[in-house]
């Protein structure tokens, strides 16, 4: 997919472990780890507004377009 | 969804007892034509083969001859030989080769029409004890449902073609007659119509696995 999504990047900035995300998100790890590998299909507006709340960050550090994918 | 799979659970079971219940009925009936062997079913062996034998093997030989036919009841009519055969006596031997080459053609297809029914009840079976726990939308079941409509419509074909053989048996026993054997055309379509609907199902499970798939990696 032309999606990629950046979520190691700014857990790697933030100094947070993906379990940490997970438990402050209120997401499963199955479902972040979806995310983190880029394997999920869509995002609900929801999830990311609260993982961006958590990591303080806007949605476009955490997904980026790239056309040559 | 538990009243759901209990229902497919209760088709499941019915679909066990009925078929049982077919095979078991089925064997009752045909046991004489299982004992004897394949080629002495009456469909294979012409039609009325007795009536056929009675005519002209043996009643009406010599000129003059006639048939007298006792039927339900009080009824009876009287068959001349002119109005029957042109004067060659009918002999089951005269074109072995060819009926024997014809019965070995519906015997195959016979066989791959009975397993093509085994393994639709199989698919069939199986897709039950894969929804009856829920697991209904997987590619699995797709292909399950898909070999189910394909053996549908291979089977209506195949019956269409041991149709055909069947006339073609039938040609041969009234070769030496006057009599013409004309071929209806007689295609199974409700089973090649239960197919094609089973191959459209396939398409909807299809959509069904993908809108699936998408809910699961739904984030």
């Amino acid at each position: 997919m032309a999606i990629i999504v950046n979520l190691d990047v700014m857990l790697a900035r933030r100094k947070m472990s993906l379990t940490e995300l997970s438990e402050r998100v209120g997401i499963t790890m199955s479902n972040l780890s979806i995310l983190k590998t880029g394997k999920a299909k869509a995002v609900r507006l929801e999830t990311l507004n609260a993982i961006c709340e958590v990591l303080d960050c806007q949605p476009g550090d955490i997904l980026e377009y790239s056309a040559a994918e | 969804m538990k009243k759901d799979l209990k229902s497919i659970r209760l088709i499941r079971f019915l679909l066990i007892a009925i078929s049982s219940v077919v095979f078991l009925i089925g064997i009752y009936q045909h046991r004489s034509a299982f004992m004897k062997g394949w080629n002495e079913t009456p469909a294979i062996d012409g039609p009325h083969s007795g009536f056929h034998a009675a005519i002209f093997k043996n009643v009406i030989s010599k000129e003059g001859d006639s048939l007298q036919i006792s039927g339900q009841g009080s009824y009876r009519f009287k068959l001349e030989k002119e109005y029957l055969v042109t004067g060659d006596v009918f002999s089951k031997e005269q074109g072995s080769s060819q009926v024997f080459l014809y019965k070995v053609c519906a015997f195959v297809l016979m066989t791959t029409i009975l397993i093509l029914t085994v393994l639709i009840l199989l698919n069939l079976f199986r897709f039950l004890g894969d929804s009856s726990r829920g697991e209904i939308f997987t590619l699995v079941n797709i292909d399950r449902i898909k070999a189910i409509g394909l053996y549908c419509v291979s089977m209506s074909l195949l019956l269409l073609v041991v149709d055909l053989i069947n006339f073609l048996i039938q040609l041969e026993f009234f070769r030496f007659t006057e009599y013409q054997v004309n071929y209806a055309f007689d295609l199974d379509y409700t089973l090649f119509a239960v197919g094609m609907v089973t191959m459209v199902i396939m398409y909807v499970f299809k959509k069904g696995h993908q809108l699936k798939e998408e809910q699961e990696l739904t984030v």
